[in-house]
């Protein structure tokens, strides 16, 4: 597992957002070039436990999973 | 009589009624006051006043008499019907004797066993008592704090994000009880397998939660997940704590 930290800009809108759990929540992340990342954990609003590496300005939306 | 916005509208129709046609309701209104009462059919909020002497009168007049007046409703906190007055209560009960009943028969079988069997067979009865007892505090109706309460939030790190610079919780932030905390958790680690947490890392970082009484509240209890048994009280700040509300992190060991 890989840890991206995510942008100023995402950790804000994350911040805005529910936890699913203590301290983490669960997101989808879309790429810029299409690919979407699902049921990513993020900690702390800012930290995106992820399969594969991939460049946090690639962000083009995070969403939260319901 | 008073006119229930839009917004407040459709949520309404998606939230369980208190009886037909009739939700129970905390309603917050455009003059900031908050008010008990009943809305009927999603749209015309009574107060409790109201409610016994007028709920019967012709919908029309209602509508109309809501019309009148410039105050409306922004906001409701849906009060849920007590469960033993509930049809449905009796399936419950019976799902979660069911339950109760398996733990106890895998109990017995898991002590009369012996190695991996035996194991698996606890860990079996164990999922059993959770689901007869448990429900997350995501699926837990919203109540209110009482004066004086106290609630602890376990991070990995000094830095969370979800306390504001003034020293409060944004909407939507877990936390556990003070009772909870002082009972179970010495350690990050113990917080990490009694909160279900997903991170590696010990969340040993500490923040106390002093809010003030009639901040809106779920409470449950963690669910399994992340590899984690969970069980510990989970509560959610469904409006965060104001400014003002949180101290700490005070430091417990990692493990």
């Amino acid at each position: 597992m890989t840890t991206i930290y995510l942008p100023k800009t995402w950790i804000e809108k994350l911040v805005q957002l529910p936890e699913s759990g203590m301290g983490y929540q669960r997101v989808n992340i879309r790429l810029k070039h299409g690919k979407v990342l699902r049921d990513v954990t993020v900690l702390n609003a800012e930290e995106a436990q992820v399969a594969e590496a991939f460049e946090p300005a690639d962000i083009l939306d995070v969403e939260l999973v319901r | 009589m008073l006119r229930v916005q839009n917004s407040v509208e459709s949520y309404l129709i998606r939230q369980p009624e208190y009886r037909m046609g009739v939700h129970k309701v905390i309603a917050r209104l455009s003059s900031e006051r908050r008010v008990s009462g009943i809305i009927i059919n999603s749209s015309v909020f009574l107060d409790n006043e109201e409610a016994g002497a007028r709920s019967e009168e012709n919908w029309q007049y209602l509508i109309k008499e809501a019309a009148k007046s410039a105050i409306v409703v922004t906001g409701v906190e849906v009060v849920p019907r007590e469960p033993e007055t509930l049809r449905g209560i009796r399936q419950i009960a019976l799902a979660n004797e069911k339950n109760a009943q398996l733990a106890e028969r895998t109990l017995l079988a898991a002590n009369s066993s012996f190695g991996i069997r035996r194991e698996q067979l606890l860990e079996e009865s164990r999922r059993y008592e959770f689901s007869a007892k448990s429900e997350a505090a995501a699926d837990a109706p919203i109540t209110l704090t009482s004066s004086g309460e106290v609630f602890k939030r376990f991070s990995m790190r000094p830095d969370d994000h979800r306390v504001t610079p003034g020293k409060g919780l944004v909407a939507g932030t877990f936390a556990t009880t003070e009772s909870d905390a002082a009972a179970h958790i010495k350690t990050g680690m113990d917080a990490v397998a009694r909160y279900a947490l997903p991170n590696a890392a010990p969340a040993s970082n500490v923040f106390t939660i002093a809010p003030p009484k009639d901040i809106d509240l779920r409470r449950g209890t963690t669910q399994p997940a992340n590899n984690q048994p969970g069980g510990g009280v989970e509560v959610i700040f469904v409006n965060g704590s104001p400014d003002g509300t949180v101290t700490g992190p005070v430091k417990i060991p990692d493990r």
